[in-house]
């Protein structure tokens, strides 16, 4: 093994204690946000959600946590197609969404307890795609 | 030594940037946002950008565009990380006049031999 090699292994594994606490951070201010949006559509809420979904996305990816980085960036195309107003905030997104941080919730507990075991999300991605092609038609 | 400015909201990258470019000897100063950045920029001479493109208040691009408005940090090499699926923002980047790009995820001793490539 290479110096490099150590010094990415070594930077990596540091790397992934310290998602473990941004991470549980990113998610309790998704989870308000989504309350907040739900309530009113606000753009800049709608801005914060797809950074928070996006800086999630782009950290698991870093260390390997690809069911987290999966769901996340299905997440930030939400908000994306939000902001591109190509869809509307309705309650089927937010229902969506709260779902995709339950399951990001528990995708981030099974990676700090390393047991491998994971959630299938094939159904979640699904509903998300669903929203983001299907919502087209629901205006705010 | 080089004096390097990281920028970036995500601690966690954040930390690994700053803990790599220290690894090598390079002075290192962390900013959250494009507006801390912009503050850094104003009050320090940095020889090396490392410049996240999604960030809350000023994001990389707009900074990038004030950067490069200045007559002093003309020069100045930036390298901006950017994020698999981002290519827009990748290309408008380089057309704004970043000096380099990585893609997100990267490993940390490649953004290491991009900045020393830069930097020599």
């Amino acid at each position: 093994m290479t110096s490099n090699d150590n010094l990415d292994e070594q930077l990596l594994a540091e790397m992934r204690e310290s998602f473990m606490v941004e991470s549980e951070e990113i998610l309790g201010r998704l989870s308000l946000l989504l309350t907040n949006l739900e309530r009113e559509a606000r753009p800049d809420w709608v801005n914060a959600a797809f950074r928070e979904a996006h800086t999630l996305k782009g950290v698991a990816g870093f260390i390997g946590l690809t069911g987290i980085e999966r769901l996340a960036r299905k997440m930030e195309d939400t908000f994306g197609a939000v902001r591109a107003g190509q869809i509307g905030v309705s309650q089927e997104l937010i229902d969506a969404c709260r779902e995709g941080v339950a399951v990001l919730v528990s995708l981030r507990a099974h990676a700090q307890a390393g047991d491998g075991a994971e959630p299938d999300l094939t159904a979640l991605l699904a509903r998300l795609d669903a929203v983001i092609a299907g919502a087209s038609s629901v205006a705010t | 030594m080089a004096h390097i400015l990281a920028v970036d909201d995500s601690r966690s990258v954040i930390k690994m940037v700053e803990f790599a470019l220290k690894s090598r000897g390079y002075a290192v100063t962390t900013a959250e946002d494009g507006e801390a950045a912009l503050t850094a920029l104003q009050q320090t001479t940095f020889d090396l950008l490392v410049l996240d493109i999604n960030m809350p208040r000023l994001d990389g691009l707009a900074l990038l565009q004030i950067i490069r408005a200045e007559d002093a940090w003309q020069t100045l090499p930036i390298v901006m990380l950017t994020t698999e699926g981002q290519e827009a923002d990748r290309d408008k980047a380089l057309a704004l006049g970043a000096t380099a790009y990585m893609t997100k995820p990267f490993k940390p001793s490649d953004l290491l031999d991009r900045v020393a490539r830069l930097l020599h």
